[in-house]
């Protein structure tokens, strides 16, 4: 049996197509507020229940209750505030009670009614969330740069916008279908913004030892420079799958988020989500959402033990490596060699070396994903 | 009676400390097999009226995942 949906019932705030049209035949009438990549992200999540069981941006006391206890004022853990800030002028113009139709890059993408608008402590939020208040932080800077207010109340999600990746998308009810259909009552959920090497291969397989289906979810967003562009993540993953799994033990479907980089409090939210997906595990490798030095090695698994209720079972895993004693991949709990006869994978060795044209060591990448890379002219974002 | 022993956020245990106390719950043991009961008894009628999803909902969702290859 598949993972009940976080809170026992999957949320879907999609607004019916008879419904839009008259929205946008009325849309002049209406207050509207262009949102940013990662309030557009949310709101589809919310709208297709990734983020069951809420129903739209968080209000003044759930956000206190998630800041300060990482869990929902009904107990029901959730540790990222999912919140839509606004500046002075647009809170001048927006008042409780109105219907704002919410736009991301020119086009309507969903309906915001307002039930709260209220001040926030950007400081306390950054402690509280990100454990620091460096500015240096992603996730400390997007808070810093945010609204000076926060607009709390339910939406409805309008699905307008393109970005080429539908057919690699499946919403929770169409994921709960598939793991039904194959028969799958175990799902383990892999998350991923990155290329497959053998580490990511070894761990994933470990997991996929114990349960009937592997869930892989590459997550498509905003990039920085140098990063695997989005097509060649997928192309990469696809070729693993197609020549090196089992049939019919996989399913790929990409997310769409934005990173929060709050490594232990972020790798609890991205379990819900995939729990809400169906999955009944989910992987949790060393410094799982982190950044740079501001998390431990294994703090993002260590968080899991103050969630005895979470409904979703946390597989954690130490780095695997290439052993020359052991002769194949290893990992520090299994390995009884020196450290000198291991080969790391390293990401920037890899990227270094398929920048170059070159495959890197086939005790980091399997050459047939290497050489799929290699087929993009760029595969990096500029 | 069987005796079973479960694991809940403290939190959790403090509002139901204040809660059998304000409705006159006898204990926090009574308390909450009575809200056992009822969310036992909502969930099982959950399952029968099978509010998830309905035949043909179930349908095209199987229809979309066979067109993109999830499904043979």
């Amino acid at each position: 049996m598949v993972s009940r949906p976080h809170g026992g019932r999957l949320v879907r705030r999609v607004l019916p197509r008879d419904r839009l049209e008259d929205i946008l035949r009325d849309s002049r009438g209406l207050h509207q507020l262009d949102v940013d990549d990662t309030i557009y992200r949310d709101l589809e999540n919310i709208g297709y229940g990734v983020y069951s069981p809420l129903t739209g941006f968080l209000d003044s006391v759930e956000l206190e209750s998630v800041l300060l206890t990482m869990r929902l004022s009904n107990d029901l853990p959730w540790t990222i505030p999912i919140v839509l800030d606004i500046d002075e002028e647009a809170r001048r113009s927006i008042g409780i009670g109105d219907t704002v139709l919410l736009r991301y890059g020119g086009q309507p993408v969903g309906l915001l009614m307002v039930e709260e608008v209220y001040r926030y402590d950007k400081r306390l939020y950054a402690e509280k969330v990100f454990k620091t208040t460096d500015p240096a932080h992603p996730g400390v800077a997007r808070v810093m740069s945010m609204g000076d207010y926060l607009v709390g109340g339910s939406v409805e999600y309008i699905p307008m916008v393109r970005d080429g990746y539908e057919d690699y998308f499946l919403t929770p009810m169409e994921t709960r279908v598939l793991f039904r259909e194959r028969g799958w009552e175990t799902v383990v959920a892999f998350q991923t913004r990155n290329v497959p090497h053998l580490g990511h291969e070894y761990v994933q397989k470990t997991a996929l030892t114990f349960v009937d289906g592997l869930f892989i979810n590459p997550v498509i967003g905003r990039k920085k420079r140098g990063d695997f562009r989005d097509e060649v993540i997928l192309e990469a993953y696809k070729t693993l799958i197609n020549r090196f799994y089992p049939r019919g033990s996989v399913v790929m479907s990409i997310v769409r988020y934005a990173m929060r980089y709050a490594g232990p409090r972020e790798a609890i939210h991205h379990a819900v989500m995939r729990k809400n997906f169906g999955a009944t595990h989910f992987i949790v490798g060393r410094d799982h959402a982190g950044v740079g030095n501001y998390y431990g090695r294994y703090e993002a698994q260590e968080i899991f033990s103050e969630f005895p209720d979470l409904g979703i079972t946390p597989l954690f895993f130490r780095e695997f490596f290439y052993c020359r004693g052991c002769g194949g991949m290893s990992n520090e709990k299994i390995c009884p060699h020196d450290r000198d006869l291991r080969i790391y994978i390293s990401g920037t060795r890899i990227r270094e070396s398929l920048s170059r044209g070159v495959v890197p060591p086939g005790e980091m990448m399997r050459r047939e994903v290497a050489e799929t890379i290699l087929s993009f002219e760029n595969p990096f974002v500029e | 009676m069987r005796k079973v022993s479960i694991e809940i956020p403290e939190t959790l245990y403090r509002r139901l400390e204040a809660l059998a106390g304000r409705i006159g719950a006898g204990s926090v043991y009574e308390l909450v097999v009575d809200l056992l009961r009822e969310g036992v008894s909502r969930l099982e009628e959950d399952l029968d009226s099978g509010h998830e999803l309905s035949e043909e909902e179930v349908s095209r969702i199987r229809e979309r995942l066979r067109s993109l290859g999830y499904l043979d």
